[in-house]
């Protein structure tokens, strides 16, 4: 049988069933079943879902962590901490890859005699936090302290990424304002950077990262987190 | 799809599930009064509805027939080890066209029967994590477990029922309990799973819920109704068995609602007696009670309706899924019901 004549097929069967269950005498007594078997349907469904929650919270005794404000702050530290770790070491990873990179690229392109410095955040991720959540258009200055501990002139030069919040929302990187932007830190010496957040008065709530590093090698890497209420 | 290509389809999944069954059987001992009778009832031959439609789901969501063998094989585990049980509970002599596992033994090695019956239908779902990954196998052993709590509950209900005599029942509560004791793991759930293995855990299996529902009360209304009209040798169960079980079918339902205080009286008294008590004669009295208030030709209607219900629901869940000859075998399903003149 074809698909068209199939169809037809269907339609009329389907067509002849529904005009016979419009018979009155019919949907007087078997809709009614049906109207109470959709009934039953959702009353067991959401029985099964209550007796659900209810197990859950014999197991997990919500009431009882409720009750112990310390046991649960530091479950909660404990979970934060854990989710941070893997947070920064992902970043790590994937700034040991982007030096990787760099190095190969800084071995084709620079002079061989150009020196390579080294700071007190080599090989790890600064992070950097609010201490309260900021509201739209409210500002926060962000200070760190650079020093190089090598006999050479290390230049940095930062780049920034846009704010990345949930459900892919970016505050753009203009937001932020480094300061210097651009240094040459002489052997020895300390630079106070300043980073400043200008948050727009349109930004929506929740956890946002930026990530700041040095546009020529990976000796400086910077988390910065803020959280939007 | 006629109806004897949809019937040999459903006879060719049924048939890959038992052999699939019979590689999940240890091959020890105690062998005579344990895993040598595991096959017996899945060697009978059943309809195989419910491998049927979880095999023909999971093709229609674009996932191969192999990837469902396996909760397959677990559902009819699970389905023949029900029927072991049930045929204790209820004191049935005849299933299949051939007595009853207690009757071929006793109840206490049918009991432990059906016992290692579910335990050895865990088993495949264990081996769905190396074919589907920890994900989706996760997930249906998460809808085997519910299909078993809910069926428990529903067969608790009805032995409850009977137990307490219980001779006011509604509707709602036939309904009720057949959903939980029937529709989860006859189509609910073998559709659900269905989905899920061949859209790889992407569906919400919620979909199906009303489908799965209309289908297995009017399948289960259906098989009902056969129990009361059927030819025994085609039917494989003794005729009238429900009502001398005192089972709480739609009719008996419907007579009690509708029939004389006097013949209401009788037939609370009948189901008063212990089973082993209850008269054949006094069954088909009943019998004639349920053709003289049209009790049966009522169950029929209610049924049709039911399946004429499923059928819409099918269309708006598997209307937007490519023409295949399962995605037919579904709806070839439906249609029989709703054309079945018994």
């Amino acid at each position: 049988m074809s698909n068209k004549k199939k169809e037809t097929f269907r339609k009329t069967l389907t067509d002849d069933f529904l005009n016979a269950i419009k018979n009155e005498e019919l949907v007087s007594g078997a809709q009614k079943v049906i109207n109470s078997a959709v009934n039953v349907l959702e009353e067991e469904i959401a029985a099964g879902i209550l007796a659900a929650k209810k197990i859950e919270k014999k197991i997990l005794d919500v009431d009882d962590i409720r009750n112990d404000p310390d046991d649960l702050m530091n479950r909660i530290r404990r979970d934060t901490h854990e989710a941070v770790d893997l947070f920064l070491d992902a970043i790590t990873a994937l700034s040991k890859q982007v030096s990787a990179l760099t190095a190969t690229a800084d071995k084709e392109n620079k002079a061989k005699n150009q020196p390579v410095s080294k700071t007190k955040t080599e090989g790890t991720v600064t992070l950097l936090k609010t201490e309260s959540p900021l509201k739209p258009g409210q500002s926060e200055v962000f200070k760190f302290v650079l020093f190089e501990n090598s006999e050479q002139i290390t230049k940095i030069k930062f780049q920034k990424s846009h704010l990345l919040g949930p459900n892919n929302q970016i505050i753009n990187s203009r937001a932020l304002k480094i300061s210097p932007e651009t240094i040459n830190l002489k052997p020895n010496e300390e630079v106070e950077i300043s980073i400043q957040l200008k948050l727009p008065k349109n930004a929506l709530p929740g956890h946002y990262n930026a990530f700041i590093h040095d546009e020529d090698n990976s000796i400086v890497n910077i988390l910065l987190k803020v959280e939007i209420i | 799809m006629d109806d004897l290509f949809m019937k040999s389809m459903l006879a060719d999944y049924s048939a890959d599930t038992l052999k699939g069954i019979h590689n999940f059987i240890p091959d020890k001992e105690p062998k005579k009064y344990l895993y040598d009778l595991i096959s017996d009832y899945p060697n009978r031959g059943g309809k195989g509805f419910r491998p049927g439609l979880c095999i023909a789901t999971t093709v229609a969501y674009g996932g191969k027939k192999e990837d469902a063998s396996h909760s397959a094989i677990c559902l009819e585990l699970l389905h023949n080890a029900f029927l072991v049980h049930d045929d204790c509970e209820d004191e049935s002599y005849i299933r299949r066209g051939k007595p009853t596992l207690h009757e071929m033994t006793n109840k206490a090695i049918a009991i432990n029967l059906g016992d290692a019956m579910q335990a050895l239908a865990l088993q495949p779902l264990i081996k769905n994590q190396q074919t589907l990954g920890d994900k989706v196998a996760l997930s249906i052993y998460s809808e085997i477990q519910h299909l078993v709590l809910e069926s428990v509950e529903g067969q608790a209900m009805e032995l409850g029922w009977r137990k307490d005599n219980v001779c006011n029942l509604k509707e709602c509560d036939y309904l009720q309990m057949i959903l939980k004791k029937t529709c989860w793991y006859t189509c609910i759930h073998p559709i659900r799973i269905g989905a899920i293995i061949g859209s790889k855990g992407k569906i919400n299996p919620d979909i199906f819920n009303r489908l799965g529902y209309f289908m297995g009360t009017s399948f289960q209304i259906q098989d009902d109704v056969l129990n009361l009209v059927a030819n025994e040798d085609k039917y494989g169960k003794e005729i009238c068995g429900d009502i001398i079980e005192g089972k709480r079918t739609l009719m008996l339902i419907h007579l009690l609602e509708n029939c004389k205080v006097s013949e209401f009286k009788k037939i609370k008294k009948f189901l008063s007696f212990p089973i082993i008590a209850r008269k054949h004669d006094e069954a088909i009295e009943i019998l004639h009670l349920m053709h003289h208030y049209e009790s049966i030709e009522y169950a029929k209607k209610i049924s049709k309706n039911l399946a004429g219900a499923a059928l819409k629901e099918f269309y708006t869940v598997f209307s937007r899924l490519p023409e295949t000859k399962d995605k037919t075998l579904i709806e070839s399903i439906i249609l029989y019901m709703i054309n079945r003149d018994y």
